[in-house]
Protein backbone atom coordinates (compact mmCIF):
# COMPACT_ATOMS: atom_id res chain seq x y z
CA UNK A 1 0.00 0.00 0.00
CA UNK A 2 1.21 3.50 -0.80
CA UNK A 3 2.12 5.72 2.14
CA UNK A 4 0.60 8.67 0.35
CA UNK A 5 -2.07 8.55 -2.29
CA UNK A 6 -3.32 11.75 -3.86
CA UNK A 7 -6.19 12.02 -6.32
CA UNK A 8 -7.42 15.06 -8.22
CA UNK A 9 -5.98 17.38 -5.59
CA UNK A 10 -6.85 21.08 -5.91
CA UNK A 11 -6.25 23.96 -3.57
CA UNK A 12 -7.44 27.50 -4.13
CA UNK A 13 -6.70 30.17 -1.53
CA UNK A 14 -9.45 32.73 -1.11
CA UNK A 15 -8.62 36.13 0.34
CA UNK A 16 -11.73 38.26 0.10
CA UNK A 17 -12.42 38.54 -3.63
CA UNK A 18 -9.01 37.26 -4.66
CA UNK A 19 -8.79 33.57 -5.54
CA UNK A 20 -5.31 32.12 -5.88
CA UNK A 21 -5.24 28.64 -7.43
CA UNK A 22 -2.16 26.99 -5.89
CA UNK A 23 -2.75 23.37 -6.93
CA UNK A 24 -4.75 22.50 -10.04
CA UNK A 25 -5.24 18.75 -10.11
CA UNK A 26 -2.43 16.66 -8.67
CA UNK A 27 -2.36 12.84 -8.78
CA UNK A 28 0.46 11.11 -6.96
CA UNK A 29 1.40 7.99 -5.04
CA UNK A 30 4.42 7.72 -2.75
CA UNK A 31 5.68 4.26 -1.79
CA UNK A 32 7.32 3.34 1.53
CA UNK A 33 11.07 3.94 1.49
CA UNK A 34 11.03 6.51 -1.30
CA UNK A 35 13.22 9.59 -1.22
CA UNK A 36 11.29 12.21 -3.11
CA UNK A 37 12.21 15.80 -3.85
CA UNK A 38 9.54 18.23 -5.02
CA UNK A 39 11.17 20.87 -7.16
CA UNK A 40 9.73 23.90 -8.88
CA UNK A 41 10.00 27.65 -8.90
CA UNK A 42 8.82 29.79 -6.02
CA UNK A 43 5.02 29.96 -5.99
CA UNK A 44 4.57 26.72 -7.92
CA UNK A 45 2.70 25.11 -5.00
CA UNK A 46 5.37 23.03 -3.22
CA UNK A 47 4.51 24.21 0.30
CA UNK A 48 0.80 23.90 -0.41
CA UNK A 49 1.24 20.29 -1.52
CA UNK A 50 3.33 19.39 1.55
CA UNK A 51 0.84 21.09 3.89
CA UNK A 52 -1.98 19.06 2.40
CA UNK A 53 -0.03 15.80 2.65
CA UNK A 54 0.80 16.71 6.26
CA UNK A 55 -2.85 17.28 7.16
CA UNK A 56 -2.09 20.86 8.09
CA UNK A 57 -4.58 22.27 5.61
CA UNK A 58 -7.68 21.04 3.81
CA UNK A 59 -7.97 20.68 0.02
CA UNK A 60 -10.49 22.56 -2.09
CA UNK A 61 -11.10 19.39 -4.10
CA UNK A 62 -9.68 15.87 -4.34
CA UNK A 63 -8.34 13.53 -1.67
CA UNK A 64 -5.17 12.78 0.24
CA UNK A 65 -4.80 9.37 1.89
CA UNK A 66 -2.09 8.47 4.38
CA UNK A 67 -1.65 4.74 5.11
CA UNK A 68 -4.83 4.23 3.13
CA UNK A 69 -6.92 6.58 5.31
CA UNK A 70 -8.68 9.39 3.49
CA UNK A 71 -7.87 12.57 5.45
CA UNK A 72 -11.18 14.22 4.59
CA UNK A 73 -13.00 11.55 6.63
CA UNK A 74 -10.99 12.18 9.79
CA UNK A 75 -11.94 14.47 12.69
CA UNK A 76 -9.61 17.24 13.87
CA UNK A 77 -8.53 15.11 16.78
CA UNK A 78 -7.80 12.15 14.51
CA UNK A 79 -5.79 14.43 12.24
CA UNK A 80 -3.76 15.63 15.25
CA UNK A 81 -3.09 12.03 16.22
CA UNK A 82 -2.15 11.15 12.67
CA UNK A 83 0.38 13.99 12.57
CA UNK A 84 1.70 13.00 15.97
CA UNK A 85 2.07 9.28 15.24
CA UNK A 86 2.56 8.90 11.49
CA UNK A 87 4.16 12.05 10.13
CA UNK A 88 7.44 13.79 10.95
CA UNK A 89 7.93 17.44 10.05
CA UNK A 90 11.08 19.41 9.30
CA UNK A 91 10.51 23.10 8.69
CA UNK A 92 12.57 25.63 6.80
CA UNK A 93 13.08 27.79 9.90
CA UNK A 94 13.83 24.73 12.11
CA UNK A 95 11.03 25.81 14.48
CA UNK A 96 12.42 24.13 17.56
CA UNK A 97 10.80 25.08 20.85
CA UNK A 98 13.16 27.83 22.07
CA UNK A 99 12.88 27.17 25.82
CA UNK A 100 13.77 23.48 25.45
CA UNK A 101 17.22 21.96 24.88
CA UNK A 102 17.89 19.85 21.82
CA UNK A 103 17.24 16.63 23.73
CA UNK A 104 14.06 18.02 25.24
CA UNK A 105 12.81 19.11 21.81
CA UNK A 106 13.16 15.54 20.59
CA UNK A 107 11.70 14.11 23.80
CA UNK A 108 8.70 16.38 23.40
CA UNK A 109 7.32 14.27 20.54
CA UNK A 110 7.63 11.12 22.63
CA UNK A 111 6.07 12.89 25.57
CA UNK A 112 2.91 13.81 23.66
CA UNK A 113 2.80 10.19 22.51
CA UNK A 114 2.79 9.14 26.15
CA UNK A 115 6.19 7.45 26.25
CA UNK A 116 7.66 7.17 29.78
CA UNK A 117 10.39 9.57 30.92
CA UNK A 118 13.40 7.26 31.02
CA UNK A 119 12.66 5.62 27.68
CA UNK A 120 12.12 9.10 26.22
CA UNK A 121 15.52 10.37 27.26
CA UNK A 122 17.24 7.22 26.03
CA UNK A 123 15.58 7.25 22.62
CA UNK A 124 16.08 11.00 22.18
CA UNK A 125 19.80 10.80 22.93
CA UNK A 126 20.25 7.77 20.68
CA UNK A 127 18.55 9.43 17.73
CA UNK A 128 20.49 12.68 18.25
CA UNK A 129 23.74 10.70 18.15
CA UNK A 130 22.39 9.05 15.00
CA UNK A 131 22.03 12.44 13.29
CA UNK A 132 25.56 13.36 14.32
CA UNK A 133 25.09 15.53 17.40
CA UNK A 134 27.24 15.24 20.52
CA UNK A 135 27.30 17.46 23.56
CA UNK A 136 25.51 20.22 21.63
CA UNK A 137 22.27 18.31 22.11
CA UNK A 138 21.95 19.69 25.64
CA UNK A 139 22.09 23.30 24.45
CA UNK A 140 19.12 25.42 23.65
CA UNK A 141 18.42 26.21 19.98
CA UNK A 142 19.81 29.77 20.27
CA UNK A 143 23.17 28.33 21.23
CA UNK A 144 23.33 26.04 18.20
CA UNK A 145 24.29 26.68 14.59
CA UNK A 146 21.62 26.46 11.89
CA UNK A 147 22.96 23.08 10.78
CA UNK A 148 22.83 21.74 14.33
CA UNK A 149 19.30 23.03 14.81
CA UNK A 150 18.16 21.37 11.61
CA UNK A 151 19.74 18.10 12.73
CA UNK A 152 17.74 18.34 15.94
CA UNK A 153 14.67 19.00 13.80
CA UNK A 154 15.41 15.90 11.71
CA UNK A 155 15.89 13.87 14.90
CA UNK A 156 12.58 15.20 16.21
CA UNK A 157 10.90 14.21 12.94
CA UNK A 158 12.17 10.62 12.91
CA UNK A 159 12.32 9.72 16.61
CA UNK A 160 8.82 8.24 16.67
CA UNK A 161 9.44 6.17 13.50
CA UNK A 162 6.77 7.88 11.40
CA UNK A 163 5.48 6.50 8.12
CA UNK A 164 6.86 9.54 6.33
CA UNK A 165 8.86 12.70 6.97
CA UNK A 166 7.84 15.93 5.28
CA UNK A 167 10.39 18.71 4.93
CA UNK A 168 9.56 22.03 3.30
CA UNK A 169 12.81 23.51 1.99
CA UNK A 170 14.83 22.11 4.89
CA UNK A 171 18.12 23.43 3.53
CA UNK A 172 16.98 26.91 2.48
CA UNK A 173 18.41 28.60 5.59
CA UNK A 174 21.73 26.71 5.48
CA UNK A 175 24.95 27.46 3.65
CA UNK A 176 25.63 25.04 0.78
CA UNK A 177 28.20 22.86 2.60
CA UNK A 178 25.87 22.43 5.60
CA UNK A 179 22.96 21.88 3.22
CA UNK A 180 24.82 19.05 1.50
CA UNK A 181 25.68 17.49 4.87
CA UNK A 182 22.02 17.54 5.85
CA UNK A 183 21.04 16.07 2.49
CA UNK A 184 23.58 13.23 2.95
CA UNK A 185 22.19 12.59 6.43
CA UNK A 186 18.64 12.31 5.11
CA UNK A 187 19.77 10.04 2.25
CA UNK A 188 21.54 7.80 4.75
CA UNK A 189 18.52 7.67 7.07
CA UNK A 190 16.49 6.74 4.01
CA UNK A 191 18.83 3.97 2.87
CA UNK A 192 19.84 2.44 6.18
CA UNK A 193 16.80 3.11 8.37
CA UNK A 194 14.16 3.05 5.64
CA UNK A 195 12.74 6.51 6.47
CA UNK A 196 10.38 7.79 3.75
CA UNK A 197 11.19 11.41 2.90
CA UNK A 198 9.29 13.94 0.86
CA UNK A 199 10.85 17.33 0.72
CA UNK A 200 10.75 20.43 -1.37
CA UNK A 201 13.69 22.41 -2.61
CA UNK A 202 14.74 24.76 -5.32
CA UNK A 203 18.43 24.23 -4.60
CA UNK A 204 20.01 22.46 -7.59
CA UNK A 205 22.49 20.49 -5.45
CA UNK A 206 19.64 19.10 -3.37
CA UNK A 207 17.60 18.33 -6.48
CA UNK A 208 20.55 16.43 -7.96
CA UNK A 209 20.53 14.11 -4.94
CA UNK A 210 16.90 13.07 -5.35
CA UNK A 211 15.93 9.45 -6.04
CA UNK A 212 12.56 10.58 -7.28
CA UNK A 213 12.13 14.07 -8.59
CA UNK A 214 8.72 15.67 -8.96
CA UNK A 215 8.65 18.99 -10.74
CA UNK A 216 5.77 21.34 -10.04
CA UNK A 217 4.82 24.27 -12.19
CA UNK A 218 1.78 26.46 -11.68
CA UNK A 219 0.17 23.95 -9.37
CA UNK A 220 0.65 20.89 -11.59
CA UNK A 221 3.19 18.08 -11.68
CA UNK A 222 4.98 18.54 -15.00
CA UNK A 223 7.63 15.85 -14.48
CA UNK A 224 7.96 12.71 -12.37
CA UNK A 225 11.40 11.19 -12.71
CA UNK A 226 12.86 8.17 -10.91
CA UNK A 227 16.61 7.79 -10.81
CA UNK A 228 19.01 5.11 -9.75
CA UNK A 229 20.66 5.68 -6.34
CA UNK B 1 -23.83 74.99 88.42
CA UNK B 2 -26.98 73.55 86.78
CA UNK B 3 -30.72 73.02 87.17
CA UNK B 4 -31.68 69.90 89.05
CA UNK B 5 -34.69 67.62 88.42
CA UNK B 6 -36.98 69.91 90.38
CA UNK B 7 -35.97 73.02 88.45
CA UNK B 8 -33.94 74.34 91.39
CA UNK B 9 -30.56 75.83 90.82
CA UNK B 10 -27.97 73.44 92.15
CA UNK B 11 -24.33 74.22 92.57
CA UNK B 12 -21.41 72.34 93.90
CA UNK B 13 -17.63 72.50 93.79
CA UNK B 14 -15.71 69.47 92.40
CA UNK B 15 -12.03 68.78 92.56
CA UNK B 16 -10.57 68.08 89.12
CA UNK B 17 -8.76 64.78 89.21
CA UNK B 18 -7.75 64.73 85.59
CA UNK B 19 -8.54 65.83 82.05
CA UNK B 20 -9.27 63.67 79.01
CA UNK B 21 -8.64 63.87 75.29
CA UNK B 22 -11.43 63.00 72.89
CA UNK B 23 -11.08 62.68 69.14
CA UNK B 24 -13.48 65.59 68.85
CA UNK B 25 -12.73 68.83 70.64
CA UNK B 26 -16.38 69.71 71.19
CA UNK B 27 -16.81 66.68 73.45
CA UNK B 28 -13.94 67.79 75.64
CA UNK B 29 -15.49 71.23 76.11
CA UNK B 30 -19.03 70.10 76.94
CA UNK B 31 -18.49 66.97 78.97
CA UNK B 32 -17.38 66.23 82.51
CA UNK B 33 -17.24 62.87 84.24
CA UNK B 34 -18.36 62.56 87.91
CA UNK B 35 -19.19 59.55 90.08
CA UNK B 36 -22.79 58.30 89.63
CA UNK B 37 -23.64 58.85 93.34
CA UNK B 38 -22.47 62.46 93.22
CA UNK B 39 -24.39 63.13 90.05
CA UNK B 40 -27.61 61.65 91.49
CA UNK B 41 -27.21 63.81 94.59
CA UNK B 42 -26.42 66.91 92.59
CA UNK B 43 -29.44 66.56 90.29
CA UNK B 44 -31.73 65.41 93.13
CA UNK B 45 -32.51 62.14 91.25
CA UNK B 46 -31.62 59.40 93.71
CA UNK B 47 -31.48 55.92 92.18
CA UNK B 48 -32.19 57.09 88.64
CA UNK B 49 -30.16 57.15 85.46
CA UNK B 50 -31.10 58.87 82.23
CA UNK B 51 -29.14 56.71 79.86
CA UNK B 52 -27.59 53.27 79.64
CA UNK B 53 -25.01 52.79 76.92
CA UNK B 54 -24.27 49.29 75.71
CA UNK B 55 -21.05 49.00 73.72
CA UNK B 56 -20.78 46.19 71.18
CA UNK B 57 -18.41 45.14 68.40
CA UNK B 58 -20.83 44.24 65.62
CA UNK B 59 -22.37 47.21 63.84
CA UNK B 60 -25.21 45.21 62.35
CA UNK B 61 -26.23 43.63 65.67
CA UNK B 62 -26.84 47.02 67.33
CA UNK B 63 -30.60 47.26 66.84
CA UNK B 64 -31.09 43.71 68.10
CA UNK B 65 -28.98 44.54 71.14
CA UNK B 66 -31.06 47.67 71.74
CA UNK B 67 -34.32 45.69 71.59
CA UNK B 68 -32.99 42.96 73.82
CA UNK B 69 -31.73 45.47 76.37
CA UNK B 70 -35.05 47.23 76.45
CA UNK B 71 -36.93 43.94 76.81
CA UNK B 72 -34.67 42.89 79.66
CA UNK B 73 -35.15 46.11 81.59
CA UNK B 74 -38.91 46.22 80.95
CA UNK B 75 -41.07 49.25 81.79
CA UNK B 76 -38.22 51.03 83.52
CA UNK B 77 -36.89 52.06 80.11
CA UNK B 78 -38.83 54.39 77.89
CA UNK B 79 -36.90 54.17 74.64
CA UNK B 80 -34.22 51.75 73.47
CA UNK B 81 -32.45 52.90 70.39
CA UNK B 82 -29.48 51.71 68.43
CA UNK B 83 -26.62 53.93 67.40
CA UNK B 84 -27.95 54.33 63.87
CA UNK B 85 -31.11 55.94 65.22
CA UNK B 86 -29.07 58.21 67.45
CA UNK B 87 -26.58 59.12 64.71
CA UNK B 88 -28.51 58.84 61.45
CA UNK B 89 -25.89 60.85 59.58
CA UNK B 90 -23.13 58.44 60.51
CA UNK B 91 -25.37 55.49 59.67
CA UNK B 92 -26.07 56.94 56.27
CA UNK B 93 -22.42 57.61 55.67
CA UNK B 94 -21.57 53.99 56.40
CA UNK B 95 -24.31 52.88 53.99
CA UNK B 96 -23.02 55.15 51.25
CA UNK B 97 -19.45 54.07 51.77
CA UNK B 98 -20.48 50.42 51.66
CA UNK B 99 -22.24 50.77 48.34
CA UNK B 100 -19.50 52.97 46.92
CA UNK B 101 -17.01 50.31 47.97
CA UNK B 102 -19.10 47.87 45.94
CA UNK B 103 -18.78 50.10 42.87
CA UNK B 104 -15.10 50.58 43.58
CA UNK B 105 -14.52 46.83 43.75
CA UNK B 106 -16.50 46.36 40.55
CA UNK B 107 -14.38 48.90 38.68
CA UNK B 108 -11.24 47.45 40.20
CA UNK B 109 -12.05 43.86 39.19
CA UNK B 110 -13.09 45.02 35.73
CA UNK B 111 -9.75 46.79 35.24
CA UNK B 112 -8.01 43.66 36.47
CA UNK B 113 -10.00 41.49 34.04
CA UNK B 114 -8.96 43.68 31.11
CA UNK B 115 -5.36 43.62 32.27
CA UNK B 116 -5.32 39.83 32.44
CA UNK B 117 -7.12 39.41 29.12
CA UNK B 118 -4.68 41.79 27.48
CA UNK B 119 -1.66 40.01 28.94
CA UNK B 120 -2.83 36.62 27.76
CA UNK B 121 -3.81 37.87 24.32
CA UNK B 122 -0.27 39.25 24.04
CA UNK B 123 1.17 35.94 25.15
CA UNK B 124 -0.85 34.09 22.52
CA UNK B 125 0.10 36.62 19.86
CA UNK B 126 3.80 36.45 20.67
CA UNK B 127 3.77 32.69 20.64
CA UNK B 128 1.71 32.23 17.49
CA UNK B 129 4.60 30.50 15.76
CA UNK B 130 5.39 28.15 18.62
CA UNK B 131 1.73 27.35 19.08
CA UNK B 132 1.44 26.64 15.34
CA UNK B 133 4.44 24.31 15.55
CA UNK B 134 2.92 22.47 18.51
CA UNK B 135 -0.31 22.02 16.58
CA UNK B 136 1.58 20.85 13.50
CA UNK B 137 3.50 18.30 15.54
CA UNK B 138 0.24 16.78 16.67
CA UNK B 139 -0.58 18.46 19.97
CA UNK B 140 -4.37 18.67 20.02
CA UNK B 141 -6.17 22.01 20.13
CA UNK B 142 -7.73 21.02 23.43
CA UNK B 143 -4.33 20.45 24.92
CA UNK B 144 -3.00 23.78 23.67
CA UNK B 145 -5.99 25.50 25.28
CA UNK B 146 -5.52 23.56 28.50
CA UNK B 147 -1.86 24.57 28.51
CA UNK B 148 -2.78 28.24 28.36
CA UNK B 149 -5.47 27.93 31.02
CA UNK B 150 -3.03 26.13 33.25
CA UNK B 151 -0.59 28.97 32.76
CA UNK B 152 -3.31 31.45 33.72
CA UNK B 153 -4.06 29.41 36.81
CA UNK B 154 -0.39 29.30 37.72
CA UNK B 155 0.17 33.02 37.18
CA UNK B 156 -2.94 33.99 39.11
CA UNK B 157 -1.96 31.66 41.96
CA UNK B 158 1.41 33.37 42.24
CA UNK B 159 -0.25 36.76 41.88
CA UNK B 160 -2.79 35.95 44.60
CA UNK B 161 -0.12 34.84 47.03
CA UNK B 162 2.04 37.92 46.45
CA UNK B 163 -0.91 40.33 46.23
CA UNK B 164 -2.66 38.83 49.24
CA UNK B 165 0.56 38.86 51.26
CA UNK B 166 1.35 42.50 50.48
CA UNK B 167 -2.28 43.47 51.10
CA UNK B 168 -2.38 41.77 54.49
CA UNK B 169 0.98 43.31 55.45
CA UNK B 170 -0.24 46.83 54.59
CA UNK B 171 -3.46 46.12 56.43
CA UNK B 172 -1.68 44.99 59.57
CA UNK B 173 0.66 48.00 59.42
CA UNK B 174 -2.17 50.52 59.20
CA UNK B 175 -4.13 48.52 61.72
CA UNK B 176 -1.35 49.07 64.25
CA UNK B 177 -0.12 52.52 63.30
CA UNK B 178 -3.36 53.93 61.92
CA UNK B 179 -3.86 55.90 58.74
CA UNK B 180 -4.02 59.63 59.47
CA UNK B 181 -6.57 61.27 57.18
CA UNK B 182 -6.61 64.66 58.94
CA UNK B 183 -4.79 66.18 55.95
CA UNK B 184 -7.96 65.54 53.96
CA UNK B 185 -9.92 68.01 56.08
CA UNK B 186 -11.79 68.13 59.33
CA UNK B 187 -15.11 66.88 57.94
CA UNK B 188 -14.91 63.60 59.82
CA UNK B 189 -14.65 65.37 63.14
CA UNK B 190 -17.89 67.24 62.56
CA UNK B 191 -19.61 63.88 62.46
CA UNK B 192 -18.01 62.92 65.69
CA UNK B 193 -15.55 60.58 64.04
CA UNK B 194 -11.80 60.51 64.42
CA UNK B 195 -9.53 61.24 61.49
CA UNK B 196 -7.21 58.29 62.08
CA UNK B 197 -8.35 55.02 60.49
CA UNK B 198 -7.28 51.68 61.84
CA UNK B 199 -7.63 49.11 59.08
CA UNK B 200 -8.48 45.46 59.49
CA UNK B 201 -9.31 42.58 57.18
CA UNK B 202 -11.22 39.43 58.03
CA UNK B 203 -10.14 36.01 56.74
CA UNK B 204 -13.47 35.87 54.86
CA UNK B 205 -12.71 39.12 53.04
CA UNK B 206 -9.23 37.92 52.13
CA UNK B 207 -10.48 34.55 50.91
CA UNK B 208 -13.24 36.28 48.95
CA UNK B 209 -10.79 38.60 47.20
CA UNK B 210 -8.39 35.78 46.34
CA UNK B 211 -11.20 33.53 45.09
CA UNK B 212 -12.69 36.33 42.99
CA UNK B 213 -9.30 37.14 41.46
CA UNK B 214 -8.74 33.48 40.71
CA UNK B 215 -12.15 32.99 39.15
CA UNK B 216 -11.81 36.14 37.04
CA UNK B 217 -8.36 35.07 35.79
CA UNK B 218 -9.66 31.73 34.60
CA UNK B 219 -12.82 33.09 33.01
CA UNK B 220 -10.93 35.89 31.32
CA UNK B 221 -8.16 33.55 30.07
CA UNK B 222 -10.77 31.41 28.31
CA UNK B 223 -10.88 33.70 25.29
CA UNK B 224 -7.10 33.89 24.72
CA UNK B 225 -6.93 30.12 25.29
CA UNK B 226 -9.63 29.61 22.69
CA UNK B 227 -7.66 31.81 20.29
CA UNK B 228 -4.52 29.78 20.99
CA UNK B 229 -6.38 26.62 20.00
CA UNK B 230 -7.49 28.29 16.77
CA UNK B 231 -4.03 29.28 15.54
CA UNK B 232 -3.56 28.04 11.99
CA UNK B 233 -0.37 25.94 11.86
CA UNK B 234 0.10 26.70 8.17
CA UNK B 235 0.03 30.45 8.70
CA UNK B 236 2.05 30.27 11.90
CA UNK B 237 4.83 28.32 10.19
CA UNK B 238 4.74 30.64 7.19
CA UNK B 239 5.72 33.45 9.59
CA UNK B 240 9.38 32.71 8.90
CA UNK B 241 12.03 34.35 11.00
N1 LIG C 1 -2.41 31.67 2.62
C1 LIG C 1 -2.38 32.00 1.34
N2 LIG C 1 -3.25 32.91 0.85
C2 LIG C 1 -3.21 33.24 -0.45
N3 LIG C 1 -2.36 32.77 -1.34
C3 LIG C 1 -1.45 31.86 -0.93
C4 LIG C 1 -1.40 31.44 0.44
N4 LIG C 1 -0.42 30.55 0.57
C5 LIG C 1 0.15 30.42 -0.67
N5 LIG C 1 -0.47 31.21 -1.55
C6 LIG C 1 -0.19 31.30 -2.99
O1 LIG C 1 -0.28 30.01 -3.53
C7 LIG C 1 0.72 29.81 -4.52
C8 LIG C 1 1.57 28.61 -4.13
O2 LIG C 1 2.30 28.95 -2.94
P1 LIG C 1 3.28 27.92 -2.23
O3 LIG C 1 2.58 26.63 -2.06
O4 LIG C 1 3.79 28.59 -1.03
O5 LIG C 1 4.43 27.77 -3.32
P2 LIG C 1 5.96 27.39 -3.12
O6 LIG C 1 6.11 26.72 -1.81
O7 LIG C 1 6.25 26.50 -4.28
O8 LIG C 1 6.73 28.65 -3.20
C9 LIG C 1 1.50 31.12 -4.60
O9 LIG C 1 0.98 31.88 -5.66
C10 LIG C 1 1.21 31.76 -3.27
O10 LIG C 1 1.27 33.17 -3.39
MG1 LIG D 1 7.30 27.23 -0.15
Amino acid sequence: MSVVEIKGLEKTYVNGNVRVPALRGVDLAIEPGEFTVIAGPSGSGKSTLLNLIGALDVPTAGTVSIDGRDLTTLSKKELSELRRDRIGFVFQAYNLIPVLSGVENVEFILMIQGVGASERAERARAILHRVGLGDEMDRRPVDMSGGQQQRVAVARAIVSKPALVLADEPTANLDSATALDLLRLMAELNEKDGVTFIFSSHDQKVIDGARRLLTLRDGKIVEDERRAG
Amino acid sequence: MAYDANGEVASQAFRILGTFRATVEAYEKATIYVALDDAQKFFATPGRVTEIVVAGTDLDAASRTAQATQAALGDEVTTGRAWDALEPLVAQMIDVSRSSMGIFYGVFYLAMAFGIANTFLMIVHERTRELGVLLALGVTRGRVMAMLLFEALFVSAIGSVIGGGVGVAINIYYGRVGMDLSFAGQGMEMLGLGSVIHTFITPEELAGAVATTFAISIVVALYPAWKAGRVSPVQAIRMQA
